[in-house]
């Protein structure tokens, strides 16, 4: 694991101070070209999350805002949440408490919603919430990763300079769009010669490549608070054991760059107003949309699929999603 | 005034995960550094500082007619970035204080600072002396608080924790540290040039002292309580009726060459609502507590977004520290005498306590146009 956090010292990559300048003046043109059209008071947040969901498609990202919306505002029991998410928080507070004393004690669900609590965050109650099968299988899972986290996280040297979940803000068009992260671990610190600060990400489940994007979107937003990249990115899945890194340089800087502004226009321009742009992806058969989206239909025909049976909702939700013609500016 | 020579001298680095680097950051990685050293200004006159407390107290007399008998109305920036945003959620008890992993880290990491940066506790012997990495500074300080902390410190409730809970204090105390020595270019300044945790409480009580600090330890016995001061009447500071006191605060103070710079380290944005304002009344309470006028600049470290603000202390913001102060005290009476203050409704509208008994805020946050994430909804439901 060590090795893995650290790369191999010798590549670590000097600082380019002309590339981060770039990046920035990017970014910061791709938020101008419609942040006057956003009203005032309004903050648009760009989250990794975001910039996934946004350039898979502009209508379906709108969509599940609506509907984490609508359930946060709901009446009465809350919807419970998914297994895994329930996992991923009560995991997420093991990393932090084995990052931060290497130990956990002999229940580590009790110790992961203690940890929770104590940081405003009531996960007891969504872990009440699931069934009794699937309460069994995350405390399993809990448990397990625990044991992995224990015996595997490295002691590292005094001074290593390490933050969990540490807030990064990214503010452009003068705080009107923000991008924001909070890498689960950060360590050390940019210095003269090289770069310095490594981004850790523990995930409860498997790895997917999605997680290399999470990656770079923290590697670029860490680059632009501190004028010099992290040298390097690390995933570990403690769903499947598997740790990847990603080698962090000017070119990984740059492409991140360009993802993340195709990104911020697009959500800059749905701030302002604009109508979403539907976009046909892999995901499409799951879409809430689907029923009334010619492009999705076709992505679902050209994958040998077929169109789901639409309901009332269904075309209430196409009605919404597709009276969505695309404007440019 | 240039630091560039000292720069590169001194400022050792922590190691990064193996050890290998400990040379000084380039300039370009220190905004703070320009930010606390180049190019201070002179000192405001004491004329200026005078004036602008005359103006306070000729319009106190007014606040004072207001204000209930016996009350006492307390300005510190946590009134001025509240009035800022929206006044009316000021009105009614508030939240009594607790403490958190949150509201603690800075009264943690901020001593933790100082031990890193000092070598040792105060108490400590020179032989204990040296220079401690961050994660042991924090552990002492916990140590030390939970063993002879008082009651207005967080050691009782450190005592109290579960593991994970202490766990969880650790991580933020350890990363408000980690951030402080990251941001700040500390170890260019002489020990004796750091002064920790300053609270500028005005006017002074008699010896009650106008300034404390300049110790970890001393000033970290009453962080958060005020010292009972008085403000704009006539009878002598023993008098019954109290009606404003200021409260600036600082989290280090930096003295180069006789002239000080407050520094505060802050979340969030430098952007954010009311920050503007805090320096305008951390300028103020400072060079009023101060009768040698030696604060010069007010500078905001914003880690998170690696930000840096830094203003002057002029005439100008002294005396608009004096208005922020009379603004805000304004607002307070009127919520202690119980009229109505008008809301100002906005985005954290729905996460107000207050919202149930706020007309405005509970429009605001119904109102068909909703957002999240700065994105405009489709009520599916209209």
């Amino acid at each position: 694991m060590l090795r893995a956090l650290r790369g191999d010292p010798a590549c670590r990559p000097a600082p380019d101070p002309v590339i981060i300048a770039a990046a920035r003046a990017r970014l910061e043109a791709a938020a101008a070209a419609w942040a006057e059209a956003i009203p005032a008071e309004v903050v648009v947040r760009v989250t990794k999350d975001a910039v996934a969901g946004v350039r898979r498609c502009e209508a379906r990202h709108l969509a599940e805002l609506e509907g984490k919306a609508d359930r946060a505002r709901a009446e009465g029991e809350p919807e419970p949440e998914p297994p895994a998410l329930v996992r991923g928080r009560l995991v997420d507070a093991l990393f932090r408490q084995v990052a931060t004393t290497s130990r956990v004690g002999d229940d580590p669900v009790a110790d992961a919603v203690a940890a929770c609590e104590a940081d405003g965050d009531p996960v007891e109650a969504a872990f009440a919430a699931l069934g009794p099968v699937e309460r069994e299988q995350v405390r399993a899972e809990v448990t397990a990763a625990s044991a992995t986290l224990v015996a595997s996280w490295p002691a590292l040297p005094a001074g290593a300079g390490v933050r969990t979940q540490e807030r990064v803000l990214v503010a452009l068009a003068g705080g009107r769009v923000l991008l924001t992260g909070r890498p689960d671990l950060t360590i050390g610190r940019p210095t003269r010669r090289r770069a310095g600060v490594l981004v850790c990400e523990a995930k409860s489940g498997s790895f997917r490549p999605a997680h290399l994007e999470e990656l770079r979107f923290y590697a670029l937003i860490e680059a632009l608070r501190w004028g010099v990249a992290p040298f390097r990115g690390v995933v570990w899945s403690l769903g499947d054991g598997r740790i990847e890194a990603v080698e962090v340089d000017s070119d990984l800087v740059w492409s991140e760059t360009l993802r993340v502004a195709d990104a911020v226009t697009r959500l800059a321009r749905l701030a302002a107003g604009e109508a979403p742009r539907p976009s046909a992806n892999p995901l499409c058969p799951s879409c809430p949309l689907l029923s009334g989206c010619s492009d999705g239909a076709r992505q679902v025909a050209l994958a040998g699929g077929a169109l789901p049976e639409a309901d009332e909702e269904g075309d209430d939700d196409a009605a919404v999603g597709f009276d969505l013609v695309e404007t440019s500016r | 005034m240039s630091i560039v020579d000292s720069r590169e001298r001194e400022d050792p680095e922590p190691p990064g995960p193996d050890h290998l680097e400990r040379r000084a950051l380039p300039a370009h990685l220190h905004p703070a550094a320009a930010a606390l050293f180049d190019d201070l200004p002179e000192p405001v006159a004491g004329s200026a500082v005078q004036a602008a407390i005359a103006r306070l107290e000729a319009r106190a007399a007014e606040l004072a007619a207001r204000a209930e008998p016996h009350s006492e109305v307390i300005v510190d920036a946590f009134a001025v970035r509240s009035v800022a945003g929206c006044p009316a959620a000021m009105a009614g008890p508030g939240e009594p204080f607790s403490w958190t992993p949150a509201t603690a880290a800075r009264t943690i990491g901020l001593r933790a600072v100082a031990y890193h940066l000092r070598g040792a506790s105060a108490g400590a012997g020179a032989a204990e002396r040296g220079t401690p990495p961050v994660e042991a500074s924090v552990e002492a300080v916990m140590a030390e608080l939970v063993g002879s902390g008082g009651d207005r410190t967080p050691g009782p409730w450190l005592a109290a924790l579960t593991p994970p809970a202490r766990a969880v204090a650790v991580s933020q105390a350890r990363r408000w540290a980690e951030q402080a020595v990251a941001w700040l270019p500390l170890r260019l300044v002489g020990p004796r040039g750091l002064r920790f945790l300053n609270d500028d409480w005005w006017p002074p009580r008699g010896r009650a002292t106008s300034r404390r600090g300049g110790s970890p330890v001393e000033s970290a016995q009453n962080p958060d309580q005020p010292i009972p001061a008085t403000f704009g009447v006539d009878q002598p500071v023993r008098a019954a009726r109290r009606e404003l006191v200021v409260h600036g605060r600082r989290d280090i103070t930096v003295e180069v060459s006789g002239l000080r710079v407050a520094v505060t380290v802050t979340g969030g944005a430098a952007s954010g609502s009311g920050l503007a304002d805090v320096d305008a009344l951390t300028a103020f309470a400072a060079v009023a507590c101060d009768p040698k006028g030696r604060l010069v600049r007010v500078v905001r470290v914003h880690p998170a977004s690696g930000e840096v603000a830094a203003v002057d202390v002029t005439p100008a913001l002294v005396a608009r520290g004096a208005e922020v102060v009379l603004a805000t005290a304004s607002v307070l009476a009127d919520l202690a005498s119980g009229a109505e203050v008008a809301a100002s409704p906005g985005p954290t509208c729905p996460w107000c306590p207050r919202l149930g008994a706020c007309p405005a805020g509970a429009a605001w946050a119904a109102r068909p146009d909703r957002r999240s994430m700065g994105l405009p909804l489709l009520d599916r439901r209209r």
